[in-house]
């Protein structure tokens, strides 16, 4: 028992040697030529773009600073519409006195409010006027299609690409 | 660039098995290595850099493409038992003796190729990389034994490739 334990482990061993010796005997593969035009096209590409298609880190300070205020704001402004909307508040606000400075600001503000709200309405009216059945079917189709097309992806891979 | 290419496209090539791959992936190691340009140009270990990129690119290239069919394919991998696989055959030492240096290099690309992603990844990390059991581990985030499991494997498949001389070529495979 100990002897082919001990017989095991030499072998493994051995064959740890050859693999190593032979992984550092392969010198590096050699690139395609094409590889280094290949970069430099697509530099070229990249320099060529516009400032808002490059990634956000290489946009200018000034733009990303912009960037987030406005993203701050439609947050806001979301949060707003979700907790704070409804018809009677929004037209309230719209017909408030413009007596106040930077009045256009509530108005906007009001106004983004009323159109929330009326979108909301709209979207809940159509959402009820559906029957449940229907509802129902199409979450159940749309699932049973999403678990078929993962099952043949499956099978595809496993068929094409691990018996490889 | 030049000077680096054939390291990094290697790395790649050897980490992914894929011709096509290797080849974007190298592509994004030099655009980034370029929009590091400043540092770069002076620093006496671009070329460590490069190969930390080239190598982290290729695994993350990896989990990105292939988590989803990991769960299909290689999930009862995961539960495999990690005992120590048995090997059925002896491995002279002069078994690719005989062999032409550039024939021998062609079998061994070959071969790498051909092992499954979960042997042929720690194992090239294990003997090109020069990486620890550990690190590998963390890496690519299985546990310790799983990683001297499958390069134990990567191993034994490896040889019995070279054995039989690997001559049923693949697609895709890199060129030496």
């Amino acid at each position: 028992m100990n002897s082919s334990m001990n017989q095991s482990n030499d072998d493994h061993s051995r064959l740890e040697q050859f693999i190593s010796r032979t992984c550092r005997a392969q010198p590096p593969l050699r690139a395609p030529g094409t590889l280094g035009l290949r970069v430099f096209a697509e530099i070229e590409r990249r320099a060529a773009l516009p400032s808002w298609r490059r990634p956000f880190g290489q946009w200018p300070m000034a733009l990303r600073a912009a960037f987030l205020l406005i993203c701050i704001g439609a947050v806001q402004a979301s949060l707003s519409l979700v907790f704070w909307s409804g018809p009677e508040r929004a037209v309230a606000r719209m017909a408030a006195p413009a007596s106040r400075p930077l009045s256009w600001i509530h108005d906007a503000h009001a106004w983004v409010l009323f159109l929330g709200s009326l979108f909301n309405d709209i979207g809940t009216t159509i959402l009820h006027s559906i029957p449940p059945l229907w509802l129902y079917g199409s979450a159940t189709s749309l699932l049973s299609m999403y678990g078929l097309l993962a099952g043949l992806g499956a099978v595809a891979y496993r068929t094409l690409y691990a018996t490889r | 660039m030049q000077a680096y290419q054939d390291m990094v496209y290697s790395t790649a090539a050897r980490l992914l098995g894929n011709d096509a791959q290797a080849q974007d992936i190298a592509q994004d190691v030099f655009l980034k290595a370029f929009q590091n340009f400043d540092q770069l140009r002076t620093s006496p270990t671009r070329g460590g850099w490069l190969k930390t990129v080239a190598t982290n690119m290729s695994l993350n290239h990896l989990t990105r493409y292939r988590r989803r069919w990991r769960s299909f394919s290689e999930l009862h991998r995961e539960q495999d038992d990690e005992d120590e696989p048995a090997l059925d055959f002896a491995v002279p030492d002069t078994l690719l003796d005989g062999v032409a240096a550039g024939e021998r290099q062609r079998l061994v690309e070959q071969a790498l190729s051909r092992l499954p992603d979960h042997q042929r990844v720690p194992l090239v990390l294990f003997h090109f990389e020069d990486l620890p059991y550990p690190d590998i581990a963390r890496r690519l985030r299985v546990s310790l034994g799983k990683v001297k499991t499958d390069i134990m494997r990567g191993r034994i498949g490896l040889a019995k490739l070279l054995r039989t001389g690997a001559s049923v070529p693949t697609h895709g495979q890199p060129q030496p």
